[in-house]
């Protein structure tokens, strides 16, 4: 598609503009909007579009083949996954986790929706990086828990700073929240930094949720740590991680939590009550992930790692200003050059450009001027959608 | 509690460890409770999940209710009942029964009062009620209707304290007493894919009146052997599953696609739903009970047979004499009537476990 003319609206910007009011439902409703246009080039969602690896299909299909996957599993999950996992962790991360350390979820959206049924009573307070990913709102909001934002800035290409965690940690904190690699921003905690901050939880008593599922999305001079490797932090910490991001099985829903046993056995009740247990199938999908061959992530971050440069490069060649991005898939872009609020220029480049983006307002109040591009499409489909947005401020200029 | 985080669990975590049921573990335990519904997928439907896997159509999340095919396959198998919803807003598709009972009822019932048949299973719902913040009362369908004017009464249907489903003339009352009192309800018809022939399940959103103020859970139990799928739905007015769509989104965003793909493969090869599993297991386990004269309620679905077991001490005394003899069942204590057990014909043991249970029921008749 070498041109697209502006097409007539299936959404105004007017019912666009009260969706902001709930980041999750602007986005999705964005979503619901590019499915009925054609042709559109997705720069929003966080879903890798490479496929999942041949040998982790193989295992689930044996899985189907042989029985296995109509088995029930334990709701904490499989013995043999929980140890496999406990081994990365340790291998990978060196967290101090055993098999009785893990409960696997559906996702980890289940995780983190649990964790926080688990640690928070009507009135704790949370404190969470912001921008922030929303997913994460609802789960907060149904425990009763009160948000308190731990503002991130640009100048910092939105590494938090320990001191604003200082600063916010009052007594009535009870749970940190760090998404390291972060979403929307991809940003990194640096070690440095990840070590103050676990100082500051353990003289304070926080609990730290620690989201690592973009751990293995790393870009220099970016370093992941994990907190809960780190002294007196396995006790006071709950990491979440899955498999949907590092091994592109975002369909398989596999997720996990490591935390202190008797936090683990919490949560399986608590699952019990929910969900019950993870898909069998899916469970071996994720144990061949882990225990196959792994040299095939170089080759996912070789590709990412062009695709980044691409729509860094293209991005900033256009006159935005762009966070540097060291992890995760994302570029948290400014776009306040352009003279329109992110939102207007969102709906634009979707309706005259089929290009599908998130604007910072679905992060977060403040980030009007900001927007949340994925560089999850292939090389091609980046030059293209650059193309497209240059097209729109073109024609917005005229 | 002694870390940091044990002293930091919340009051919910707290109390659902708190009523956690212990159960007798062991081995060489054959499991008759129907807490889990065991059996093994058809050639058809390995082979044709096994094609989708091939094909990379488990990779990626689907879309975010679920897969439209398999959503519209749900709607065309209720419209065989009777029953219209809307394919592309009506029908959420959920990870598990457990997890579509949670997410209806706190998309309907957080902070209100539930109301659950006397006779219900209640474990079901009580995890599922504390976390909503419901209280939960009881009431007794085919009696004297209670006279409220809110809160949401819930209707197993088929009920899996009795394995029965109700007749017709007790819905068609229900649905007047709801459609009089502007009650929103839900319908609980997680079992109707097990029914036996001869005893036909109504839906209760299809009666007149009920269609925008049911929230209909169901299930793909019909389809041998996918309860480790962890693959389900609920379907309902658009002012009852947009909620409940937004609660999925928090919770698990989407059901496996592998598990959806199962589903539709299940439905669309014609062993699904009212295609029952043979039923000769249910007639074997009630030759039994004749055997020693214990009385059962006629099972309208393949899944449990409810008997009356106080000749013998009671459920709990039947229980626990059974688990020591290596098969578990149900006590009714857990589901509302102590002189009652349930045992479920679908364990892929289920042979060995009735000449079990034989055995059982004839050395608590010597006892006795």
């Amino acid at each position: 598609m070498s041109n697209i003319p502006p097409s007539q609206p299936i959404l105004t910007a007017d019912q666009l503009r009260q969706a902001a009011a709930d980041e999750t439902r602007l986005r999705y409703l964005l979503m619901d909007l590019a499915n009925r246009l054609p042709d559109v080039i997705s720069l929003g969602q966080g879903d890798p579009d490479l496929d999942t690896p041949p040998h982790v299909i193989a295992a689930a299909q044996d899985a189907i083949r042989n029985g296995r996957a109509d088995i029930p599993a334990p709701p904490e999950g499989l013995p043999e996954l929980r140890e496999a996992i406990a081994c990365k962790l340790q291998r990978d991360n060196h967290i101090p986790a055993e098999a009785d350390n893990l409960l696997v979820t559906n996702g980890s959206q289940e995780a983190l929706y649990l964790v926080v049924q688990g640690l928070l009573d009507p009135g704790d307070e949370i404190l969470v990086p912001d921008p922030r990913y929303s997913g994460y709102d609802q789960a907060i909001q149904q425990a009763g828990g009160k948000v308190v934002f731990l503002p991130t800035m640009p100048e910092h290409d939105f590494e938090l700073q320990p001191q604003v965690v200082a600063e916010s940690a009052t007594a009535h904190a009870k749970v940190l929240l760090l998404i390291t690699p972060g979403n929307p921003t991809a940003s990194i905690i640096s070690p440095t930094n990840l070590r103050a901050i676990a100082n500051i939880a353990r003289e304070r008593g926080l609990i730290v949720i620690s989201d690592e599922i973009y751990e293995k999305h790393i870009y220099p001079p970016g370093e992941h740590l994990s907190i809960a490797s780190l002294s007196g932090m396995f006790e006071r910490t709950v990491t979440i991680n899955g498999f949907s991001k590092s091994y592109a099985m975002t369909g398989w829903r596999v997720g996990y939590v490591a935390a202190p046993s008797e936090f683990i056995r919490v949560l399986t009740t608590l699952k019990r009550s929910v969900s019950r247990r993870t898909t069998t199938v899916s469970q071996y999908a994720a144990l061949a992930a882990l225990n196959g061959p792994q040299d095939f992530l170089e080759g996912y971050h070789a590709i990412y790692s062009r695709r980044r440069a691409i729509l860094l490069n293209g991005l900033r060649q256009l006159g935005f200003y762009c966070a540097e991005p060291l992890g995760a898939f994302f570029i948290f872009v400014n776009a306040a050059a352009t003279g329109m609020p992110a939102l207007e220029l969102c709906y634009r480049l979707l309706n005259e450009g089929h290009v599908l983006i998130f604007p910072g307002d679905s992060f977060g109040e403040k980030w009007t001027d900001w927007l949340r591009v994925s560089y999850l499409q292939d090389e091609s489909a980046l030059q293209e959608a650059l193309a497209r947005i240059a097209r729109v401020l073109k024609r917005k200029e005229v | 509690m002694t870390t940091p985080i044990g002293r930091a669990i919340s009051r919910r975590g707290r109390d659902r460890l708190a009523i956690e049921r212990t159960r007798p573990v062991s081995n060489d335990l054959i499991d008759l409770s129907g807490d889990e519904l065991e059996g093994t997928t058809t050639d058809r439907v390995r082979a044709d999940t096994i094609a989708a896997l091939a094909q990379h159509r488990g990779d990626h999340y689907t879309r975010r209710p679920g897969m439209l095919s398999l959503c519209q396959a749900v709607t065309d198998s209720l419209a065989k009942d009777n029953l219209s919803v809307d394919a592309e807003n009506g029908v959420l598709i959920t990870g598990s029964v457990q997890e579509a009972r949670f997410i209806g009822l706190r998309a309907v019932a957080t902070d209100k009062t539930i109301y659950l048949p006397q006779a219900s299973y209640l474990s079901d719902y009580a995890p599922a009620a504390r976390f909503a913040n419901t209280q939960t009362e009881y009431f007794d369908p085919a009696g004297p209707l209670p006279q409220l004017h809110e809160g949401i009464p819930i209707l197993p249907n088929p009920n899996p304290a009795t394995g029965q489903c109700y007749p017709r003339e007790m819905l068609e009352r229900f649905a007047h007493w709801a459609a009089d009192r502007d009650l929103f309800v839900i319908s609980d018809e997680t079992l109707a894919p097990l029914c036996r022939s001869g005893f036909p399940m109504l839906h209760l959103a299809a009666l007149p009146g009920m269609t925008e103020r049911t929230l209909t859970l169901g299930s793909f139990a019909g389809i041998p052997g996918l309860d480790a799928w962890q693959v389900s739905w609920l379907a309902g007015p658009n002012s009852l599953v947009s909620p409940a769509r937004g609660l999925k989104l928090a919770i698990t965003l989407c059901s496996a696609a592998v598990s959806q793909h199962a589903a539709l493969a299940g439905l669309s090869s014609g062993s699904a739903r009212l295609a029952a599993r043979d039923d000769s297991r249910v007639n074997a386990l009630k030759a039994l009970l004749e055997e020693h004269h214990i009385p059962y309620l006629e099972p309208h679905t393949v899944a449990f047979v409810v008997a009356d077991v106080r000749a013998l001490g009671g459920g709990d005394v039947v229980a626990e004499a059974s688990a020591r003899g290596g098969v578990r069942v149900t006590s009714g204590s857990e589901f509302g009537d102590p002189n009652l057990i349930r045992i479920t014909a679908a364990s892929t043991f289920f042979e060995q476990g009735l000449a079990r249970l034989n055995s059982i029921m004839a050395m608590l008749e010597k006892g006795s």
